[in-house]
């Protein structure tokens, strides 16, 4: 089937303006997570107790919040770079950054879900038990 | 070259990857979308508990219970518009892909740019609420060395 969707004007101007909120948004993201190394060094630094589970978290949660903000930031580049040269590939590459950024959103999503689900079986289990 | 820039801006296809893309971007969008449904509905049922709970102990506080259900909607109501907006460009997305229809599509993306521009607004009132009781803070700690 001959697919015939087309980004005219009035979409141009919407994927536009999704392109300068995202990215803002991945600008903050960024600028969050280099506070955040900066706490956990700092917490090393000053000898703070619990500073090595912090860097396990820090690891963690900072690769994740990496890469859906650079995820988003090439999204949001991309986006502004094909509307300027009206390139189709250039479209085609930023959506597939943004389709990641939701995807690690979402499973992120069912991980936490599966994990409240499991923390509520866990705490009626114990509670059962006594 | 213009001429040649503006056709082909015009004319950008939604080619087979973006169609791809797009679609399993519609899929997450709708799963988030529905998640953020459900904690909602949570969230109302969660307020009618505690409002019973409350209202068997103080009876003395009508006004009181005004002002509890409206800082509860108002909570759920500022959570659930990004929620409708990512549910909304889902569908629209979905329905301007497979149709081919131009309109639904456009409309989509109306609510992807809201949803990233509602994330945006909020975000920037709560870095200034932060800044705020930073500068409070400090201050008042600054006020008690004089």
């Amino acid at each position: 089937m001959e697919n015939a969707t087309l980004v005219n004007e009035q979409s141009r101007e919407r994927l536009l303006k999704s392109a300068q909120w995202s990215r803002y948004l991945a600008i903050i993201s960024f600028v969050g997570l280099a506070l955040s190394v900066i706490q956990t060094v700092v917490g090393i630094v000053v000898g703070q107790d619990g500073a090595a589970s912090g860097i396990i978290g820090l690891v963690i949660s900072g690769v994740i919040t990496f890469i859906m903000a650079s995820n988003l930031m090439n999204y949001s580049k991309l986006t502004k770079l094909s509307m300027e040269t009206g390139d189709g590939a250039q479209l085609s590459q930023a959506f597939y950054h943004m389709k990641i950024y939701f995807t690690i959103m979402g499973v992120l999503c069912i991980i936490m879900i599966s994990l409240l689900v499991l923390g509520i079986l866990i705490a009626l289990l114990v509670g059962l038990l006594q | 070259m213009l001429e040649q820039n503006k056709e082909s801006i015009f004319g950008i296809q939604i080619d087979l990857d973006s169609r791809d893309y797009l679609l399993e971007t519609c899929k997450w969008a709708r799963f988030l979308a529905i998640v953020g449904m459900v904690i909602s509905g949570l969230l109302m049922v969660l307020m009618i508990f505690s409002f019973f709970s409350l209202s068997q102990v103080n009876d003395a506080f009508s006004g009181f219970y005004v002002l509890y259900i409206l800082v509860y909607l108002g909570v759920i109501a500022i959570y659930i518009y990004p929620v409708i907006a990512l549910y909304r460009f889902s569908k629209k997305l979905r329905i301007g892909i497979d149709q081919a229809d131009q309109l639904e599509f456009n409309e989509g993306l109306r609510f992807l740019k809201g949803t990233f521009r509602y994330m945006g607004i909020m975000t920037i009132i709560i870095l200034a609420i932060y800044s705020i009781i930073l500068l409070i803070a400090l201050i008042g700690g600054i006020s008690n060395f004089i």
